[in-house]
């Protein structure tokens, strides 16, 4: 399950999109 | 270049000189393997295992210090604490700062059936206990929270959680990952269940180190089971604390400085050492919010948070902003997300990520102003 997707279930608003400007989840290695 | 390090939150350093003492000491002249056979060195080797456990006791105001067992860091003390007592049908309440350490296992243990609710915190990481009350089900077995994010600081209201849970009979579990060794704990008055740590940060030991305190009656299954240098004779994992969790050789040289860092700590004080970081986060905050063009995220004051300042400078990449830092000024932060993809979430910086520059004891009032000065000119230069 996408992060984003989750925090939003959870009710959590400040949430932003996690895909942009070519940064993919798991795919970024400085995270 | 002098080497500024901000990243404290990651692991504390430099560490103690008595920590590296302790350390070569065991390696060089002691060894042993503590628990296995009766040998000189075999006692030796147990009794650091056996006086790192009576410090942190001490620390912790942990009455039975045998229900601490150590682990290799926070993660697994963890994993053993989630994984080791939520099961099928039961619901387990966090916050929504919480680390991947929580966050993570707790996804494997949906799947199996465990209901999560992760409760939403304020952009700035701040939580009203009242929503965590108004979580509870019939079947939440467990309220499990961070102490201090690691992402803001943001200390997290464990007094009011732990009452919260323990009028209703749910299980408290505390991550004090960023916490201990900078903040009071005391499992009795705070009504904590279990409590999780590590050994590298602000208890100032070595990696590797970590630990679990569970409180004495409370049944937890072990993650992993075989030899504890007891009870040899029966096949079955042996149901006292600490042999329950701790299976296999320990690291008996990292908690040798495990406790060098702890009696470092205690010789200080917490008031000491949380009076000196939060002068310092006050310091760090009042300079990066003049500065045009730099975003900060978490709590206003130093008061409410430990020392953990994540900004963003806007329209340049926080892996850039890091990477200039290191290489131009010599200061070490940390980029990205923090493996903390829900507290980005929580406070809006799931998408670009942030610089988070992290105190310790060892942080001067130089470095400070160094790290202010970095980031005026980076600014200047890209804003």
């Amino acid at each position: 399950m996408e992060i984003q997707e989750f925090l939003r279930v959870q009710g959590v608003s400040a949430v932003c999109g996690l895909v942009a400007a070519g940064q993919e989840e798991g795919k970024d290695r400085t995270r | 270049m002098r080497v500024i390090y901000l990243d404290n939150a990651a692991t504390s350093y430099p560490k103690p000189e008595s920590v590296y003492e302790a350390v070569d000491r065991f390696n060089r002249y002691q060894g042993g393997n503590p628990g296995r056979g009766a040998s000189s060195k075999t006692l030796a080797a147990g009794s650091v295992l056996m006086e790192a456990r009576e410090a942190l006791a001490k620390l912790f105001n942990v009455k039975e210090s045998s229900h601490i067992a150590f682990t290799l860091n926070v993660t697994e003390a963890l994993n053993v604490g989630l994984k080791g007592i939520l099961e099928p049908g039961d619901h387990v309440i966090t916050t929504s700062m919480e680390h991947n350490a929580v966050a993570r296992p707790l996804h494997v243990l949906r799947k199996k059936g465990v209901e999560w609710t992760a409760v939403p915190c304020h952009p700035d990481g701040s939580l009203d206990p009242e929503e965590v009350k108004k979580a509870i089900q019939p079947n939440t077995r467990m309220i499990c929270v961070l102490h201090a994010s690691n992402l803001t600081g943001t200390i997290m209201p464990i007094d009011e959680l732990g009452r919260i849970a323990k009028n209703n009979g749910i299980i408290f579990l505390v991550d004090s990952a960023q916490t201990a060794g900078v903040l009071s704990i005391d499992v009795e008055a705070q009504n904590i269940d279990i409590l999780c740590f590590t050994g590298h940060k602000a208890l100032l030991g070595p990696q590797g180190t970590g630990g679990i305190y569970v409180r004495p009656g409370l049944l937890i299954t072990p993650l992993k089971e075989g030899g504890t240098g007891s009870k040899s004779e029966f096949l079955e994992q042996p149901e006292m604390m600490p042999d329950l969790l701790e299976s296999g050789t320990p690291n008996t040289p990292g908690t040798a400085g495990l406790l060098a860092g702890v009696n470092f700590v205690m010789s200080q004080g917490l008031e000491r050492i949380r009076e000196h970081e939060q002068k310092l986060t006050e310091m760090l905050i009042s300079g990066l919010k003049e500065i045009p063009g730099v975003e900060l995220y978490g709590p206003e004051h130093a008061a409410s948070r430990t020392a953990v300042v994540p900004f963003n400078i806007e329209n340049v990449d926080c892996g850039e902003v890091s990477l200039i830092l290191d290489q131009k000024y010599g200061i070490v932060t940390r980029s990205g997300l923090h493996c903390a993809p829900l507290a980005h979430g929580t406070v809006g910086t799931l998408k670009k990520g942030a610089v988070r520059m992290s105190l310790g004891y060892f942080t001067s009032v130089d470095d400070v102003e160094t790290a202010i000065k970095a980031v005026y000119e980076i600014a200047r230069e890209r804003y």
